[in-house]
C-alpha cells in the first residue's frame, strides 16, 4: 500500500446517484473554470456517465491500476482517443460564412467514435425493464493514491491539511506513471504541454470557503462537501453514521474519497404491466460490482428511512438527503464566491 | 575514446549527416535495459513484469572539440519514428551523461555527493535541448545557463543526432567542465518511444566509457 497516506484531514464528497439527472451542468462548471488552455480541449476533469455503460474513457474498469493485495497493479495510461472528445467544429462556416441555414454544425476531419457520455441512456435491461442511472466521476483523492506513488519524480502529493491530491507541474516532466497507476483513469495527459493534469478538487476554493465548481453549480442539490472526520457534518452523517455513502470500486485499493448514494432504481414491471413491488430493478450484483459488498445494507438502510417519513415519521438520513437549504450541503464551504477578490484571470 | 582537437570552420560537424563526420573515428557502445530492480517504485517495477525494454541494443558515438566547443555524433537504429507525444506513444530520446566530480554512480544516475550531468534530446525539444544533473534516481532537473545545442536527421530506420556545448557552460555546479588534455568518461541513452520507453525505462551503456579530449 501507498506511503502517501500522511493527509491529517480529508475533505471527501459525497454524491447522490438518485438525484442525478444527466444535466452535465457540474462537467461545464468545471470545464470553464479549469480546463479552457491548450491541449485541454478534450479534458473534462468532471464528467457525467450513464451506468451501465462503457464509460469516460471507454472501458476504463479494464485498464488496471490501483492495487491488488496491496501491490501497485500495472495499468494502462488513457489516451486522447480513449476519452474521445476536443473535436473541431466549423463554427466558421455555421456562425460566419453565410451558411447556417443550410450547413449543420459538425465536426471537422476525423470523425468521432467515442466521447465523453457517448452511450448516454443506453443502460442496461429489455423493456418494459430497461434501467440506467447517472454517475458524475473526478479525481477520488484517495487515501493511498496509487498516481502519488507511481510518480518517480515526487511531483505528485498529498496535502496534509485536506488530503487534496496535486502536482507540481514545475517538477512533472510527462511521464505518465500516474495515469497509469490511477485505477479510476482520471489523469489526463496535456499533448501540448507535455505534462498529466487531474482535478484539483478546487483547493482555490475551498481555501477561501467556496465549495468546488461541480459542487456548488450542481442544480440537483446532489453533491455534499466536507472533512470526512466532522462529526456535524454532512459527509461524516452519510458515509460513517448511517453507512450509505459508498466508494466506487472499493476492490481497487486506494480508499477513494468520492462517496455515492447508491441510485434505488424503480422497481419492476410484470408481463402483465402490473408493477413487481419490493423488487429491484437495478440488479444487486450490479451496483455490488461497483460498490461492493456494503451496497445492499446501504440501500436496505434507505428504504427503510424512506417508508419511516412515508408513514408520517421524522429521518435524520431523509432530511439531509433532501436537502433544504442549500448550504446544509457544503458544511461551511457555502461562501459566495461572488464576494471574493480572485487575483487575476487564470484563462 | 579520444576526442580530438581540430582547427577550423566548425560548421560542418553541427550537422549529423555532414560529410565531415566521415573522418571521425566511431566507437560503438553496447547497450542493455536498465534493470528492473533499479526503477525507484514498486509501480514502475511492477509494470515491467513479463514485458521487454530497452530496444537499442548499440549506438555509435563520435566526438571532437576545436578548443572552444565540443561535438559528439550519435547514431543508432530505431526502426519506428516517433518525435512527439501521441497516444500511447512516447517521443524517442537519447543523452549523454557525464560524472560530475569523481566516482558517480551509473545505475543509479548519480548520488548527492556525485552528481551526474545528462546532454537530453529528444526530437520535440530540438530547438532547446535540456541540460539536465542528476544526484539519483528521479532527481533529474533542468540547470541553467544552457547553451547547448541538438540538430538531428532520421535517415531510414535511423536516428543521427549530434549534440554540441562549449566545454564550459555555465557555473560547475550546473554542467561538467570538459578540459583539453583531461580524462573523463561518458555514458549514453536511448529510449524507444514506441515501446513506452521514458524515465527509468531506457537502454543504456552499463559502464562509463573513459574519454580523453585532445589538448
Amino acid at each position: 500500500m501507498s506511503e502517501a497516506s500522511t493527509a491529517t484531514r480529508q475533505i471527501a464528497m459525497v454524491f447522490d446517484l438518485n438525484k442525478c439527472i444527466g444535466c452535465q451542468t457540474c462537467s461545464v462548471a468545471c470545464k470553464t473554470l479549469w480546463t479552457r488552455n491548450d491541449g485541454q480541449d478534450y479534458q473534462w476533469w468532471c464528467t457525467v456517465n450513464t451506468l451501465p455503460g462503457r464509460g469516460s474513457p471507454k472501458d476504463w474498469e479494464t485498464m488496471g491500476g490501483g492495487y491488488e493485495d496491496r501491490e501497485p497493479k500495472p495499468g494502462k495510461a488513457p489516451t486522447h482517443s480513449d476519452f474521445g472528445g476536443g473535436w473541431k467544429f466549423n463554427y466558421d462556416e455555421v456562425f460566419y460564412g453565410g451558411k447556417g441555414r443550410e450547413v449543420p454544425l459538425r465536426v471537422v476531419g476525423e470523425q468521432p467514435t467515442w466521447g465523453p457520455n457517448w452511450d448516454e441512456d443506453q443502460g442496461a435491461g429489455e423493456y418494459p425493464n430497461a434501467y440506467y442511472f447517472y454517475m458524475p466521476r473526478l479525481c477520488n483523492h484517495c487515501t493511498h493514491p496509487a498516481c502519488v506513488e507511481a510518480c518517480p519524480r515526487g511531483a505528485m502529493y498529498k496535502r496534509k491539511e485536506d488530503g487534496i491530491v496535486l502536482r507540481d507541474e514545475a517538477s512533472c516532466r510527462g511521464y505518465r506513471f500516474c495515469a497509469e497507476a490511477c485505477p479510476y483513469k482520471k489523469v489526463y495527459f496535456n499533448y501540448v504541454t507535455k505534462m498529466s493534469q487531474h482535478c484539483i478538487m478546487c483547493f482555490p476554493r475551498l481555501e477561501q470557503g467556496v465549495a468546488p465548481a461541480c459542487a456548488r453549480q450542481c442544480p440537483g442539490r446532489l453533491v455534499f462537501v466536507g472533512y470526512l472526520d466532522a462529526p456535524d457534518g454532512p459527509i461524516h452523517k452519510l458515509v460513517n453514521q448511517w453507512q450509505v455513502a459508498l466508494p466506487l470500486h472499493p476492490e481497487y485499493g486506494t480508499e477513494p474519497n468520492i462517496f455515492y448514494v447508491p441510485p434505488i432504481g424503480p422497481a419492476l414491471i410484470n408481463q402483465d404491466g402490473s408493477i413487481a413491488e419490493g423488487s429491484d430493478r437495478i440488479p444487486l450484483d450490479y451496483l455490488e460490482g461497483l460498490f461492493g459488498p456494503r451496497v445492499g445494507s446501504a440501500l436496505t438502510t434507505l428504504k427503510d428511512e424512506m417508508a419511516k417519513t412515508r408513514g408520517g415519521g421524522k429521518s435524520e438520513l431523509m432530511d439531509t438527503l433532501i436537502v433544504y437549504h442549500w448550504n446544509q450541503m457544503f458544511a461551511g464551504f457555502d461562501r459566495d464566491p461572488a464576494s471574493i477578490q480572485w487575483i487575476g484571470d487564470i484563462n | 575514446m579520444y576526442v580530438r582537437h581540430v582547427q577550423g570552420d566548425m560548421e560542418a560537424f553541427r550537422d549529423p549527416q555532414g560529410s565531415a563526420w566521415a573522418e571521425v573515428p566511431r566507437e560503438v557502445l553496447d547497450l542493455v535495459p536498465t534493470p528492473s530492480d533499479a526503477q525507484p517504485n514498486r509501480h514502475i517495477r511492477n509494470s515491467l513484469a513479463g514485458r521487454e525494454w530497452g530496444a537499442c541494443k548499440s549506438v555509435q558515438l563520435q566526438a571532437l572539440h576545436d578548443g572552444e566547443r565540443v561535438y559528439f555524433r550519435l547514431e543508432w537504429t530505431d526502426a519506428t519514428c516517433n518525435e512527439r507525444h501521441e497516444e500511447d506513444l512516447f517521443p524517442d530520446a537519447a543523452a549523454l551523461l557525464f560524472p560530475m566530480n569523481g566516482e558517480a554512480a551509473l545505475e543509479t544516475m548519480g548520488s548527492s555527493e556525485h552528481p551526474v550531468n545528462a546532454w537530453f534530446w529528444r526530437p520535440d525539444i530540438e530547438a532547446c535541448p535540456e541540460n539536465l544533473v542528476a544526484r539519483g534516481v528521479g532527481t533529474v532537473e533542468r540547470k541553467g545557463p544552457d547553451e547547448l545545442e541538438s540538430k538531428s536527421v532520421r535517415d531510414g530506420a535511423s536516428w543521427k543526432v549530434v549534440l554540441a556545448r562549449p566545454l564550459t557552460d555555465g557555473q560547475p555546479q550546473n554542467g561538467v567542465a570538459l578540459k583539453p588534455g583531461q580524462k573523463t568518461s561518458i555514458a549514453v541513452a536511448v529510449w524507444d518511444g514506441s515501446a513506452g520507453e521514458r524515465a527509468g525505462i531506457k537502454a543504456f551503456s552499463q559502464t562509463w566509457r573513459e574519454i580523453e579530449l585532445e589538448s
